[in-house]
């Protein structure tokens, strides 16, 4: 069994070739676009001779430290731009929005809620009173229980009783 | 002595339009035809990393990639570049008929509608990949193939039935696409001139990239989370292709898992 060795990368560090201990090259990329690829030796010469990709050719003994390695290139190799933040508008808010409900489906619930107000002080969401109110009442949902609770009768007897004070009411 | 590249392509597109034609007419279940039009329209595709995207959108235009100087294999692309006038100035891309296109070189694949349009100082379709179908180590070029293969990005349809009308006749129709372009092979575009990211018409993402994006964007934006380089990098991109989206109506397109 041999080292593993980083190939090639993109200077943004996202998509990087590597070589594994059997010494079989992969094609690795974000979450989201796929498994791991097998590529031929060409496909990392093409990427680096036409395609930007930095070579590295570097051995590594274990996966985290080309991880590591690939991160630190990473942070080094491309400049922030040179721009401030841009105001959300609401093609963003929907996409975000789609990512917080997400978050509330799965139970992440404190984070899903800080979210939500963070979009509700959105400048472009206080000036649509649609968009703002749908937001208002998904936070209100995540506030109140899935169910309001209702005690349950102990006998049929007490139920009734129940049933015609809440009738009356 | 470099040569005209359009001109070339140009000299060579009867000889195309005419085997393209011919094959047209000996089908007679109308199919390849109808390949012939799904390749004829389509767009100029670039896939390209994160880093990349963000210098496009620093410098507002689509630019050569630099070569490594050091690498042997710029001594091939250098000479394929060097057979043509403007050589130096190609920016490569892959025609794209819908689909990822040639994702392994970026996630994020460009589309420019009419890269014929600007008075393009060189523009030519190829049949494959010119570094590997051209050059060989050390650095020698097919000069007389290339030339011959060299096609007008207006025959790019004429182009894709002669090559691959045969797969096309015994693929289904949702399959031509990737018959066009696909990872590992597909049609090189090269063109070289004044390319502002104004001609970038539709940006495409697989469903799962988009996902993650979005993600990071809200982790990074409604909780104020630190995110690794490489995120962070990515999401620099997304952020400069939803700047386009608001500034030209760049359409932002989700292809399936």
């Amino acid at each position: 069994m041999g080292n593993i060795a980083l190939l090639a990368m993109a200077p943004s560090g996202e998509t990087y070739m590597v070589r594994d201990e059997i010494g079989r090259l992969w094609l690795m990329q974000p979450p989201g676009a796929g498994d791991p690829r097998v590529i031929e030796a060409d496909v990392v010469e093409v990427a680096v001779a036409r395609h930007g990709f930095d070579r590295v050719d570097r051995d590594f003994t274990s996966w985290s430290d080309l991880d590591d390695f690939r991160q630190a290139r990473a942070a080094s190799a491309t400049p922030p731009l040179p721009v401030k933040e841009r105001p959300l508008d609401l093609d963003d808010v929907e996409r975000l929005f789609r990512v917080v409900r997400r978050w509330a489906d799965q139970g992440q619930i404190p984070g899903a809620r800080r979210a939500a107000f963070t979009l509700l002080a959105a400048p472009v969401v206080r000036a649509d009173a649609e968009v703002h109110g749908r937001l208002l009442a998904f936070v209100q949902e995540l506030e109140e229980p899935a169910s309001p609770f209702v005690s349950v009768a102990a006998s049929d007897e007490k139920r009734r009783v129940r049933e015609r004070y809440r009738d009356a009411a | 002595m470099a040569s005209d590249l359009t001109a070339t392509a140009e000299a060579n597109s009867p000889a195309r339009r005419v085997a393209a034609a011919e094959a047209v007419a000996a089908d007679s279940t109308g199919r390849l035809a109808d390949f012939g039009t799904l390749a004829a329209d389509s767009w100029f595709g670039t896939n390209v990393f994160a880093a990349k995207l963000s210098s496009y959108g620093r410098v507002g235009g689509i630019t050569p990639s630099v070569a490594n100087p050091s690498d042997s294999m710029r001594a091939r692309r250098e000479a394929f570049e060097d057979a043509w006038e403007h050589g130096r100035d190609l920016v490569y891309g892959a025609v794209n008929a819908g689909g990822m296109g040639a994702e392994t070189y970026g996630v994020f694949c460009l589309l420019v509608g009419e890269p014929d349009a600007g008075a393009p100082l060189a523009l030519a379709v190829f049949p494959g990949d010119s570094a590997q179908r051209y050059t060989t180590s050390p650095a020698t070029l097919d000069v007389a193939r290339a030339e011959s293969e060299a096609t007008a990005w207006a025959v790019r349809g004429d182009l894709a039935v002669i090559e691959r009308g045969a797969e096309a006749l015994i693929s289904a129709e949702d399959e031509w696409p990737d018959l066009v372009c696909r990872a590992d092979r597909y049609f090189e575009v090269v063109r070289a001139g004044d390319f502002p990211t104004t001609m970038v018409t539709e940006v495409r993402m697989r469903a799962g990239i988009r996902d993650w994006l979005d993600e990071l964007d809200a982790h990074r934006r409604l909780l104020g989370a630190d995110l690794d380089p490489d995120e962070s990098n990515a999401l620099d991109a997304y952020d400069v292709v939803q700047r386009w989206r608001r500034a030209t109506g760049v359409v932002l397109a989700t292809v399936p898992d």
